[in-house]
């Protein structure tokens, strides 16, 4: 019989249902400064989050996630510069392409039991290709870059997706909070089970009927397709897109420290990584600026800091230990 | 009656070593069937190849009537034969429920799973730890959860690769219990590789002997363990 406490959310419920309600009044008191930062916290847990999904749970290590954000980016923004299609339907577009260089990477790796670290090498590779290869794209403005018109408007205008830091922030958090609730549903799914056997023991999980291909392709697909949406967020907020940037390694590794230092493979580590992160590090920039200190670089140094102490001390992230230590009932780990 | 497995000779090289040669055997349902033999005879080999981890060079092996040689482990699988392996392989960071889920879900949904996941714990005597991590587990319960999650896939035959390996007397005679039990029980057919005399004998209903790659000896138990051939290749003539 259902206890009728399994009806009340528990103290992750509230918890949450409270962070909810903090984040969507969040705008009413922010400035502008501190929705740029709340803007980037919330990029980092959504790629993270998507990178999550291929990695974390089904144990295939990508460090060439640029790839999809940058042909996400580059698709909508193209499509919309020439031809003037809304970022929402060029979106589809972003989500495919990026769906089908996902299967054709995963297909070639794993229909050739491609795995670990020659995974990894082989998605830094097409990531480089991306990048080079796009360097000559004229149509898209090459290593030149391509641009976004900006214009000062007067009013936000969701559907084309240009507007002021406030719109942007509500964007980027209805899709976090869209790819927190599907990471939750995939990993209670039949698919999300056989990720996690896949990802603990490959050979055993054949041995129970698993066809680890298929579900080893379904989670680069998703993954890639997920990514490529944070990529046409990523346009039409800045405006501006270099192949030396958007498909460089450094932003692939980038997308992947938050779910490392929250914890690779649990539902909420992407999300208290990247608060961790970019919080911190916005945080000691600040300070430093106040106390008059100009230290380029400082953001790299305080990521490998945070990496290094994770690593030693956390090694299965920040936030399995805190959810205990909150007692929040979670499976994570799982 | 015809045979749940039929096994027509095998054969399998690995490099011009003849790991496996000419061998067949038939299981018919609801037996209890033994391959032994020493270190190197073939066993583990015999077993990839009806497991479908490897595909055999030459014969052919068939099971409820239809041809499975080089299938896929996971269509073998589904198919209705589950496996166990001599080093055990559990999903260390999974719970034993959630292990037991992964092999129930190939017939199950994932809620009818997540209840069913305790009962068949309950069976391997597993239902305490049921919220552990597999990687806390010591070897025996390591052993149990194996044929646990194998069975959760539900298969007509179960491939027991060294399950009572490593296993003090006590915990052997509980994990023969139990497994006389789903044979008598379920009807389930079990074939299974041992080094475990103990066990095989308490168990099996038929034996079949390999000696470098060959069959030299199948019969009924008692039999097989006067059988000239078996005493002087692995048995010993003391152990009469």
């Amino acid at each position: 019989m259902t206890d009728w406490r399994d009806r009340v959310p528990g103290r992750g419920g509230v918890a949450l249902i409270g962070l909810g309600v903090v984040l969507l009044a969040a705008p009413l008191v922010a400035n502008d400064y501190l929705l740029t930062i709340l803007i980037l916290i919330l990029y980092f847990a959504y790629t993270g989050q998507a990178w999550n999904i291929m990695s974390g749970f089904a144990g295939q290590l990508s460090l060439g996630h640029a790839l999809f954000v940058g042909l996400g980016a580059y698709v909508a923004a193209a499509l919309y510069v020439h031809f003037g299609v809304a970022p929402w339907i060029g979106l589809v577009a972003a989500v495919a392409v990026a769906a089908a260089c996902g299967a054709g990477i995963g297909f070639l790796a794993f229909r050739f039991g491609v795995a670990g670290v020659y995974l990894a090498i082989l998605t830094i590779a097409f990531a480089e290709f991306a990048r080079i290869g796009f360097d000559h794209f004229a149509w898209v403005g090459g290593s030149a870059g391509f641009f976004l018109p900006v214009a000062t408007y007067t009013r936000n205008d969701v559907w084309n997706l240009r507007g002021n830091p406030t719109m942007f922030y509500y964007v980027i958090l209805a899709l976090t909070a869209a790819a927190l609730l599907l990471s939750h549903a995939l990993l209670r799914s039949r698919l999300g089970y056989y990720w996690l056997a896949i990802r603990e023991d490959e050979e055993a999980a054949r041995a129970l009927g698993i066809d680890t291909f298929r579900c080893k392709m379904a989670a680069v697909v998703i993954s890639a397709a997920l990514t490529s949406i944070a990529g046409v967020f990523f346009a039409f907020y800045y405006n501006n897109l270099f192949p030396e940037q958007v498909f460089h390694i450094s932003r692939s590794i980038e997308l992947i420290l938050a779910p490392i230092i929250g914890g690779i493979g649990t539902l909420f580590g992407p999300v208290v990584g990247a608060v961790l992160l970019t919080g911190l590090a916005e945080g000691l920039r600040e300070a430093l600026d106040v106390f008059g200190f100009d230290a380029p670089g400082i953001k790299q140094v305080f990521y490998g800091i945070c990496l290094l102490v994770v690593v030693t001390l956390l090694p299965d992230g920040v936030w399995p230990p805190l959810a205990r230590a909150l007692r929040l009932r979670t499976r994570e780990g799982a | 009656m015809s045979a749940l497995l039929d096994v027509q000779r095998l054969a399998k090289s690995f490099r011009g070593l003849r790991a496996v040669q000419d061998v067949s055997f038939a299981v018919p349902p609801g037996a209890i069937f033994a391959v032994i033999g020493p270190n190197g005879a073939g066993k583990t080999t015999l077993f990839n190849m009806i497991a479908g981890v490897f595909r055999p060079d030459d014969g052919a092996i068939r099971f409820a009537g239809e041809r499975i040689d080089g299938l896929r482990p996971d269509e073998v699988c589904r198919r209705g034969i589950a496996r166990t392996f001599q080093i055990v392989r559990p999903f260390p960071a999974l719970t034993l429920e959630e292990n037991v889920i992964v092999g129930m879900l190939l017939r199950k949904d994932v809620a009818t799973a997540r209840r069913a996941a305790g009962d068949l714990l309950a069976r391997l005597d597993l239902h305490d730890k049921r919220h552990q991590r597999a990687s806390t587990l010591t070897l025996p319960d390591r052993k149990r959860l194996e044929v646990a999650r194998a069975l959760a896939t539900e298969p007509k035959l179960l491939l027991l690769d060294e399950c009572m390996a490593g296993l003090r007397p006590t915990e052997t005679d509980r994990m023969v219990a139990i497994l006389r039990e789903l044979n008598r029980e379920a009807g389930l057919t079990i074939l299974l590789i041992e080094h475990v005399m103990r066990a095989v004998m308490a168990l099996a209903t038929r034996i079949l002997v390999l000696h470098h790659g060959a069959a030299i000896a199948e019969g009924a138990p008692g039999d097989v363990v006067r059988h000239p051939a078996v005493l002087a290749s692995y048995l010993g003539a003391e152990a009469v």
